[in-house]
């Protein structure tokens, strides 16, 4: 790819100085090309085989053939897939929505006002991001019992109004770099905490916002645990994490074709949102270094 | 002093007072959503887990009673805790490192090419983003007998073999399936590499080092800060490693086989899920949670105690 | 410091006490007036079962004549759940009205931790005599210390499945009767490809191969699960050690001193556990002699138009244990109203129904191809008649044929036990009595959590 535009620039070099260049661009790229091969394989096979007629399946057969398009049809009558992703979406949505309002206050108090004690707060923040969530689960299960919202999408989406560590960690860290006059010309203009919040610093913050709603979607979206111990059996509020792990278990047998077209369907819209979003999430990413 | 002045800084006083209790009332508004979530989702579940622990509450509609050590005294001989324990200490001692060696691989082999760079990092990031449950469900195929993987190694004369359908092969096809989602990792990665300041390299250019020295003193030391990190945050995450292994257990040995093969994918929180919300042995649950916590804490804490011989913090810490 | 978190720690505890207060659920039975006059408020019950695809679809059938019975009553039927569903769906107040096992392997812990309603009471309120309706061994594995919390709906039967083509062959013209005889069988009937990896196995003996488990419950061998003290009796009945030290030899013999790993590749090169409920199965594919199988199969055979040509017949014994030939393990479907089931009358007329109705015991055992528990629907000519199934019906009519004892610990005792067996098939149990000393102890110790 880039060799060929090194090459015209070596226009002016010795035929000698000129292959060197050009084998050390292949050799540059042949590294990042070989993995490039290594990380699409898996996605090659997948698709290939959500083509495949159930018998070409079993096969060790690579390309299918007949093309079996049907499957794409087939496995929504297989299994409620537009259920599940309309689950999927609303539970993804409101926690999305409940992070971003509830975080964005926080991550102002740590970052942008001045009080005792706001280093204590900040640091008990962090450690609840590295506290295992075992160590809370069996009490918490125990609550949504009793205030009967197992089976529904309530023990999923209420905690998200509640701020969520890492995001306000990451609005945190992204508002310290709000230049301080700004802040401080606001004030002198009389504006309140509340009002500097809003007209200063989120505006300037979208980025950053953007970032946090982009990986609390991501995290929702690809959440397993949560929804699995949650929905207690009630198939009307399976997530397609949950639905499509017990494809298997559901279909005793062995319907390679249509696993591989659940998981296409299921992989297909993440990957969209991050081609298009792609610079906010790796951004997003750089500036934590922490898991998302 | 005059009376008036002295009224006048006991007024000031006191209007001082009034604002410091009205700004702090300010800061409790702002950070209310975060105090009740953290009484409500953390604290108080704390709290009661850690009791539960010394009870046996078996059944969530039945009542806790207090049991004293029971819990932790069954798990000293619970061989299924052990050889949970082994498999998760196998998993975060291999695939820690593992994952940081790969990802320091790609995000090297990312600095390479001059052109394309930003293609190349998408590629290579776009697995991080497939759900676990579907990368899951893929790798299941991809790496089953008669599939792909297995088609090629046959092709190529290399024993192949079982991968999940094996006791020895499932852990390292985890592994691979981690592989496959490193991407997060590489890129925090390739932005330190793009940081380490190219002076030190012409510098040592000058001095005649060797590719392998100049990476040995130059690069590790300046991204150490970077991989310590990622250790670390890499073993609190390894150590509640749970959905691939569930996926891929149930997938291949079918309904109630966690663990399949022969309990080589019981990793400790689906032992503790399996003992917490299937046999609904809730104390015991809860006993396991804490000792999870402890062994995470004191993993954290041996690596930041250790940090400063091998961690260089250019001006202080990141 | 130390004073605000002893503060905070009494107020959590505080807080606990009131959240744990309360539960539980009181018995009552209240009937459903079924007479003809009577009028009803329109009912829809759930029923969650472990069936799946084509099984699922011929129990529902089963569900709409009961509706067509009871035109007021709806039934609601949900596939692929599990005992551990169950348990959570009673945990959380998310309840169904009926649950259908796919063994007795938790009924004691059911019956005996209050999980499912004791239908005592309902039978009484009938005034129905179980005993003279349902075959005793059936009732056995349905109750526990008198709490008669499920019912048995269907059972299944084990036996030895072989392939007629692969016995003419082989010049063998009967079935064998001793596990030595299945051993000498096996290797006639093994055959292997040019790579040596198995072609044709005479029979697999693994525990986690399809139902070859059953092998290891005890039945066949006369092996005792537990001493008369209630302690697990595998490392003092010498029946295990000799059981498993076959085990072995039978793959060394059969298979060769790297036998295990070529059953392994076998079992995967069929597709693992997941094929045994698709035509890729070993057996209906003509890639296994001899197998160790439910009734069921019958059915599956039939229903996936395999063309394995085949006989049944009850599965060989022990040596030692001789006199037990014709016996088999048993033990099938039970059916519980869980103790949150939110219509618990109705629920008991769906159980009701399909415990005792002889039209739909016959319809179900004929379709799912299962032993039908009833005395009447066991007289069925159709069953008896089926050269494939009748010998299951005489397994499961077998005085010695039996289920595993249940305890309170569920399945956690089978699940250690295959646990153990699975280790030592790897080689990983270096003194094997050293070993089922251990898993003896590990079964006794599970009863301190229970």
């Amino acid at each position: 790819m880039a060799a060929g535009a090194g090459v015209i620039a070596s226009r002016r070099m010795t035929a000698e100085g000129r292959r060197r260049r050009l084998l050390l661009a292949i050799g540059r790229h042949s590294i990042a090309i070989f993995f490039t091969i290594v990380f699409v394989m898996p996605f090659v096979f997948v698709v290939l085989t959500s083509l495949m007629t159930r018998q070409q399946a079993l096969t060790r057969d690579m390309w299918p053939h007949p093309f079996a398009w049907g499957n794409y049809t087939d496995v929504f009558r297989l299994e409620p897939i537009l259920r599940y992703t309309w689950v999927t979406v609303v539970y993804a949505v409101l926690a999305t929505v409940g992070v971003v309002l509830s975080s964005v206050p926080v991550a102002y108090a740590l970052s942008r006002m001045r009080w005792r004690g706001r280093g204590v707060i900040f640091i008990l923040v962090i450690a609840t991001m590295m506290l295992p969530s075992q160590v809370t689960i069996v009490p918490l299960y125990v609550l949504f019992v009793r205030l009967h919202w197992i089976g529904t999408l309530k023990p999923l989406i209420v905690p998200a109004f509640f701020g969520d560590a890492f995001s306000i960690f990451l609005l945190r860290q992204f508002f310290l770099t709000i230049p301080e006059d700004l802040v401080d010309a606001a004030r002198v203009d009389g504006a309140n905490e509340w009002q500097i919040m809003w007209n200063v610093v989120v505006k300037l913050a979208k980025p950053a916002i953007a970032a946090v709603g982009l990986f609390e979607f991501l995290y929702c979206w690809n959440d397993f645990f949560n929804p699995l111990l949650y929905a207690g059996g009630n198939q009307n509020i399976y997530t397609l994490s949950v639905g499509l792990s017990q494809f298997t278990t559901h279909h005793r047998g062995t319907l390679w074709n249509l696993q591989m077209a659940a998981s296409v369907i299921f992989m297909v819209p993440v990957i969209i949102l991050f081609i298009f979003a792609q610079k906010a999430f790796i951004e997003g990413v750089t500036l934590t270094g922490v898991k998302g | 002093m005059s009376v008036a002045t002295q009224t006048r800084a006991a007024e000031r006083q006191k209007l001082r007072r009034r604002r410091a209790i009205r700004s702090y009332m300010v800061v409790t508004a702002f950070l209310s959503p975060w105090i009740i979530g953290f009484v409500w989702f953390y604290l108080y579940p704390m709290l009661a887990s850690l009791y539960f622990s010394f009870t046996k509450y078996d059944g969530v509609l039945q009542a806790p009673q207090w049991a004293g050590l029971l819990n932790y005294r069954h798990m000293v001989g619970d061989q299924l805790f052990w050889k949970s324990l082994k498999n998760t200490i196998w998993i975060v001692a291999i695939g820690t490192p593992l994952n940081i060696l790969f990802a320091l691989t790609l995000a090297w082999a990312l600095t390479l090419p001059r052109r394309g760079r930003g293609i190349y990092r998408t590629i290579f990031f776009l697995p991080t983003m497939v759900p676990a449950v579907a990368a899951a469900l893929s790798f299941l195929f991809i790496l089953n007998h008669g599939g792909p993987v297995d088609t090629i190694l046959r092709f190529l004369h290399i024993p192949s073999p079982s991968w999940f359908q094996d006791a020895n092969w499932s852990k390292p096809g985890l592994l691979l399936l981690g592989l496959w989602g490193v991407g997060e990792a590489m890129i925090i990665f390739l932005a330190a590499l793009l940081d380490v300041p190219v002076q030190l390299y012409e510098a040592a250019d000058i001095e005649g080092a060797s590719a392998w020295q100049k990476f040995r003193l130059i690069t590790l030391p300046m991204i150490s800060p970077v991989l310590f990190f990622s250790a670390v945050i890499g073993i609190i995450y390894g150590f509640q490693y749970f959905t691939e292994a569930y996926v891929v257990s149930l997938g291949s040995g079918g309904a109630g086989s966690l663990g399949f093969p022969n309990g080589s994918t019981l990793f400790y929180t689906i032992w503790l899920y399996q003992q917490g919300f299937e046999a609904f042995h809730l104390g015991y649950a809860s006993a396991m949670a804490w000792v999870l916590f402890a062994i995470v804490m004191a993993c954290t804490a041996v690596m930041i105690k250790t940090s400063s011989r091998w961690v260089f913090y250019q001006g202080g810490f990141r | 410091m130390k004073r605000i978190g002893i503060a905070i720690l009494a107020a959590g505890m505080v807080a606990l006490a009131a959240c744990t207060a309360g539960g539980g659920t009181s018995s009552s039975v209240s009937a459903v007036d079924t007479s003809s006059g009577a009028t009803h408020a329109p009912v829809t019950l759930s029923v969650w079962s472990f069936y799946t695809s084509r099984e699922f679809d011929q129990y529902k059938a089963v569900l709409d004549d009961f509706h067509a019975k009871y035109p007021w009553i709806t039934v609601s039927s949900t596939p692929a759940k599990s005992d551990q569903d169950f348990l959570r769906a009673v945990n959380t107040g998310t309840s169904p009205d009926i649950a259908i096992s796919a063994g007795p392997d938790n009924v004691a812990k059911f019956c005996d931790s209050g999980a499912y309603k004791d239908l005592t009471p309902f039978i009484q309120q009938d005034g129905m005599d179980l005993p003279s309706i349902i075959p005793d061994q059936a009732l056995r594995y349905t109750s526990y210390k008198g709490n008669q919390c499920t019912l048995p709906v269907l059972s299944d039967a084990y036996g030895l499945y072989y392939n007629n083509d692969m016995f003419q062959q082989a010049g063998i013209t009967v079935p064998p009767k001793t596990l030595t005889q299945l051993e000498s069988y096996a290797k006639q009937l093994t055959t292997y490809n040019t790579d040596h990896s198995i072609k044709v196995a005479g029979f697999v003996p693994l525990s986690a191969f399809y139902e070859s488990g059953a092998l290891y419950n005890g039945v066949y061998t006369g092996g005792q699960w537990y001493d008369s003290s209630g302690k697990s009796a595998f490392a003092t009945d010498p029946t295990w050690a000799s059981l498993l030290q076959w085990q072995k030899d039978f793959i060394t013999n059969v298979y060769g001193t790297d036998g295990y790993s070529k059953l392994q590749d076998f079992f995967s090169s069929l597709g693992g556990p997941n094929s045994e409920w698709s035509p890729a199965q070993g057996f209906e594919s003509g890639q296994i002699a001899m197998a160790l199988d439910g009734e069921w199969r019958t059915a599956f055979i039939r229903d996936d138009k395999s063309k394995v040509n085949y006989t049944t017949a009850p599965f060989p014994v022990a040596d030692a244990n001789a006199a037990a030939y014709g016996a088999g393990q048993i033990g099938g479907d039970v059916i519980g109203i869980p103790s949150n089931a939110p219509h618990p009358a109705e629920a008991w007329l769906l159980l009701k129904y399909l415990a005792t109705d002889t039209g739909a015991e016959v319809k179900l055992a004929e379709t799912l191809g299962n032993v039908p528990t009833t005395y009447d629907s066991l007289k069925d000519p159709t069953l008896n008649q089926d050269p494939h199934f009748k010998p299951f019906l005489d397994i499961f009519a077998n005085p010695k044929s039996a289920f595993k004892p249940l305890t309170v610990i569920g399945q956690t005792d089978s699940d250690l036990w295959s646990s153990f067996i699975d280790d030592w098939e790897a080689g990983k149990v270096p003194d094997l009595q050293k070993g089922l000393a251990n898993v003896a102890s590990q079964i006794d110790q599970q009863f301190q959590l229970g």
